[in-house]
């Protein structure tokens, strides 16, 4: 059965080097969508969409952390402070997800947290600041 | 159809005022005609919820022992204005926390004061006989104020700009962020919920009207600043931003559910500010402007790359086409942000309308009416020579 899953990794400046992608795709038969990559003196991020079918997902999860890389499944990782939003809007247009969208009834901003892909757009836009990150 | 607002009160009094909000009227104005709403409706509320730069609040702190006269003050490590008599101060929303404390300004003081938070407050002097106190700090709240008014020079502006961008940069502007080519487009208004769309001549809005502010009730104390009455009108309402109101308000009275401290990234501090204006229907004329719809209410479409007040209009949208998430602009479809708030708008017509069902609030007669006309002067450099 195959599943769709966003996760976020975190590299070392040593496992910054590898090239994991590869190794996903060609040894494990998974379907990555770079979401977004950085790779800085710290080590790196990146965010990924992946699909593939479960058994190969645990084997490639397994792979992933010997090399010593951090992975977390990204679905609470950007949260909204209920009270502080005034559903405004202001993120609607800035995210590159559309993890957000106006409920045509009330006009509230719906957040999909699913579809965040923790870019921090909205972080940035979100001017009574209702948007979190919370990484580890 | 004639209507007074002494009938209205006493309805109100009585407890058989008609209240519709300005959302609600509009479909028993589409049903019934303008004659019968009229005829049935006495107050239709409206309501704004968005970032109004231009406002602060005056707070007299009371006299220490022995005295100062405060030639300095801070609260929070935000500077306030003390160029008045010596524990009077006006804290601006925008004005920010010295040191590094981009994201805390006056906006964020005036809220943990509302929400009864102890704010610390430190002020410098050079004393004087009267005033030998040359500093003091301590910690104050809203009840250990004696006198504690918000008053905003200028709100609930009429219309506003829908904002874009055509360079090839992210600008960070006080329309939010705006992506570079086209990629977005952000707006600031309620539309057919907001006070002056609805009543877009200020034939019942004027100095004295009693009002909605931040959760309490305060008062239209003047025109705004920047009060604009030139821009060309379609379906009655001007498009571009036109009319302001300035206003009055005890903070003691107010909620932090309609006031929020807003950090507006790379731009600075301002403050949401919520009002709600009750609209007297005093005639089939009045009841006719509080009947505008989203579709009938336009704003300009304007280039914030272009760094220079020539900024030429690029196109007009409507709000019904702003709110429906997308616009057609320049044969592409742009996103859309609204920068204020249409729910919480809503629920201050609500509130609003509640105050007024149960007999908590009454209607006021203006006690002048605000210009008919006003025009807005560029600042242009100028010698004294050129000036006398």
């Amino acid at each position: 059965m195959s599943v769709h899953r966003k996760y976020l990794l975190a590299f070392t400046p040593e496992s910054a080097k590898l090239p994991v992608i590869a190794v996903l795709v060609q040894k494990f038969g998974i379907i990555p969508n770079i979401m977004q990559a950085k790779v800085n003196e710290k080590g790196g991020r990146l965010v990924l969409d992946i699909e593939g079918d479960k058994e190969s997902l645990e084997k490639a999860r397994a792979y992933i952390q010997e090399q010593g890389i951090d992975m977390r499944e990204l679905d609470k990782h950007v949260s909204r402070d209920e009270w502080r939003c005034i559903h405004c809007g202001a993120c609607v247009s800035i995210c590159p997800a559309e993890a957000f969208h106006i409920d045509p009834g009330s006009y509230e901003v719906v957040f999909t947290p699913e579809k965040c892909i923790a870019c921090e757009a909205c972080i940035i836009a979100c001017s009574p600041k209702a948007m979190k990150l919370e990484l580890w | 159809m004639k209507r007074t607002y002494e009938e209205i009160n006493e309805k109100i009094r009585s407890g058989d005022a008609v209240v519709m909000t300005a959302e609600e009227v509009i479909s028993l104005v589409e049903s019934q005609g303008v004659e019968k709403a009229a005829a049935e409706v006495d107050v239709v509320t409206t309501g704004t919820f968005g970032a109004m730069c231009s406002s602060g609040a005056f707070l007299n702190f009371g006299h220490s022992d022995p005295p100062i006269k405060m030639g300095k003050v801070w609260l929070n490590d935000v500077p306030a204005y003390t160029g008045i008599a010596a524990v009077d101060c006006y804290i601006g929303a925008t004005e920010m926390m010295e040191g590094d404390g981009q994201d805390y300004g006056g906006a964020h003081v005036i809220e943990d004061l509302i929400a009864g938070k102890a704010v610390k407050m430190r002020a410098q002097s050079d004393g004087t006989d009267c005033y030998p106190r040359k500093e003091i700090e301590s910690f104050v709240s809203l009840d250990t104020l004696n006198e504690a008014y918000m008053f905003n020079p200028r709100n609930a502006y009429q219309n506003y700009a829908v904002g874009v961008n055509s360079s090839n940069k992210t600008l960070y502007t006080y329309m939010g962020k705006l992506l570079p080519r086209f990629g977005n487009a952000t707006y600031s208004s309620a539309g057919q919920l907001s006070p002056l769309m609805n009543d877009p001549h200020c034939e019942t809005i004027g100095l004295g009207t009693r009002i909605f502010l931040g959760g309490g009730q305060g008062y239209v104390s003047w025109q705004g600043t920047q009060y604009n009455t030139t821009h060309p009108e379609k379906n009655g309402v001007p498009v571009g931003n036109s009319r302001t109101l300035a206003v009055i308000g005890d903070l003691k009275g107010m909620n932090t559910d309609y006031i929020r401290a807003l950090s507006v990234h790379n731009y600075g501090i301002s403050i949401a500010v919520g009002i709600g204006v009750p609209i007297p229907i005093l005639n089939e004329d009045i009841m006719r402007g509080c009947a505008v719809r989203d579709e009938d209410i336009f704003a300009p479409v304007i280039d914030y790359s272009v760094q220079s007040r020539r900024r030429k209009t690029m196109a007009e949208v409507s709000y019904a086409e702003l709110r429906s998430g997308s616009v057609e602009l320049f044969d592409r479809k742009v996103k859309t942000s609204s920068l204020s708030s249409y729910p919480k708008a809503k629920a201050i017509a609500n509130e609003l309308k509640r105050w007024m069902v149960e007999g908590e609030f009454e209607m006021t007669r203006p006690v002048a009416p605000l210009p008919s006309s006003g025009k807005v002067k560029p600042l242009n450099i100028s010698t004294r020579e050129e000036l006398e």
